[in-house]
């Protein structure tokens, strides 16, 4: 029986084969799949959000260029992972050595600087609000669920089991269980779509 | 939502999760690869379990652009996972991460593959060392008047060659191809099939003093020591 991990390493390493045959879409599809990841992590390395983006960026195209290097039994995530700790470590030590931020950056001369954040270094209030309000909508939706769906969901998502283990857990079949965290998904889909189309319009 | 769409849905929650192997997955795969629509459905489930597990993982912006500002860089740049002649800033942070090379050969063995694969230091090295030993033993040294002279004084057409100093790169090379060095007395050298070389002991008594005087060659640069060097005629 695959355990979850092994589960969804299949999926990732479907994906990476993909890729490797000539299938960019495929690769798109990693990049939907751990954006939110990889920015979540170069966030907590890098302060200037504005750099967040970039470097997440720099990351996934760097693990494109060298993903024939990818040994399949480790995990794509975690290999992931390190090219994007190194792309913002390499970026933190090029704003370094960059001549233009050091002159710029008053903190090295400025006897009267303070500790007060820089609101230049933070997301929009805007972005903050639709993010929150997503969240938000996610909790709502769950809260909202039918108790067999939100129990197959959260024993998938955040308890990370796999589909069987989840049957033995709900005593039901594994056909069961894959039809409630559908239906489950579904659902939230429904509530967050509208937000997620909002976000999408104003973008234009 | 049609049963057709229904059940297509319900494959990309499954492959989500790896819960579909085998044909049952290559297919889902498929049709996710098929349209945005299903891309977008990848889209929101991946997004629901993030913010589910962390509420920071919300997003704030619209997600799908980073999306495509990746793919169109990676169209834009031509770039394929089988070429390694990255920037040099992609490859370190990638090279970094990785540990041994993939372990079942990729489908396509690029030609770029092979390309960055480079020659192997014996051949470089003896490329390198014939071209440098043919050209000390061959440079002609043409450049000042009182040799000029010195040599047209011979029946014989003569040829010059600078010897580099006993301590440089260039007499290294020499040495490993059997050149003679200053001390050795006037003797033929042979190289390769090129005509065989002489020495003129009175050549060389010349060549000494007009080292002493002014120590230059044609070049403009230090003679260091030098050598005089003939080529044997063949007899009619």
């Amino acid at each position: 029986m695959m355990g979850s991990g092994d589960a969804v390493e299949s999926t990732d390493g479907l994906l990476v084969e993909r890729t490797l045959a000539g299938d960019h879409k495929a690769y798109a599809l990693l990049v939907v799949k751990y954006q939110r990841r990889v920015q979540r992590l170069i966030g907590r390395m890098v302060r200037d959000v504005n750099l967040v983006e970039d470097i997440a960026q720099d990351t996934f195209i760097s693990a494109y260029r060298a993903l024939h290097q990818f040994r399949g039994d480790a995990k794509f995530y975690t290999w992931l992972y390190r090219i994007a700790v190194n792309c913002a470590k390499r970026a933190l030590l090029d704003l370094k050595n960059d001549p233009v931020s050091l002159r710029n950056d008053s903190s090295q001369e400025d006897e009267t600087f303070s500790n007060k954040p820089d609101q230049t270094n933070h997301e929009s209030p805007e972005s903050l609000a639709s993010a929150k309000k997503l969240a938000a909508a996610v909790n709502a939706a769950m809260d909202a669920l039918p108790d067999d769906l939100r129990q197959a969901i959260s024993l998938r998502e955040i308890d990370g089991l796999c589909y069987e283990d989840i049957a033995v857990a709900m005593g039901c079949p594994v056909g069961t269980v894959r039809s409630r965290i559908f239906r489950a998904r579904e659902a939230i889909s429904a509530k967050i779509k509208p937000l997620l189309e909002k976000q999408t319009s104003k973008r234009w | 939502m049609t049963d057709n769409r229904q059940s297509q849905q319900e494959d990309i929650s499954a492959l989500i999760d790896g819960a579909l192997q085998g044909a049952e997955a290559t297919h889902a795969l498929a049709e996710l690869l098929r349209g945005d629509e299903a891309l977008a459905t990848w889209h929101r489930y991946h997004l629901i379990g993030d913010v589910m597990r962390s509420q920071e993982l919300a997003p704030a912006g619209f997600e799908l652009r980073f999306a495509h500002r990746v793919m169109d860089c990676i169209a834009t740049e031509a770039v394929s996972p089988h070429v390694t002649n990255a920037s040099a800033n992609a490859n370190a942070n990638a090279n970094a991460a990785i540990a041994t090379p993939w372990a079942p050969a990729p489908m396509n063995q690029s030609p770029a593959n092979a390309a960055n694969h480079a020659p192997s230091r014996s051949v470089w090295r003896r490329a390198l060392a014939g071209g440098i030993g043919a050209a000390a033993c061959l440079l002609l040294v043409l450049g000042s008047e009182p040799l000029r002279d010195a040599l047209t004084t011979h029946q014989a057409p003569q040829a010059v060659a600078q010897v580099p100093s006993a301590g440089s790169p260039m007499a290294a090379e020499m040495k490993a191809q059997n050149i003679p060095s200053q001390n050795t007395p006037a003797q033929e050298v042979a190289l390769d099939d090129r005509p065989v070389m002489a020495r003129d002991p009175e050549l060389d008594a010349l060549l000494s003093a007009h080292q002493q005087m002014g120590g230059h060659s044609a070049l403009q640069a230090p003679s260091g020591f030098m050598r005089n060097a003939t080529f044997a005629r063949p007899k009619p």
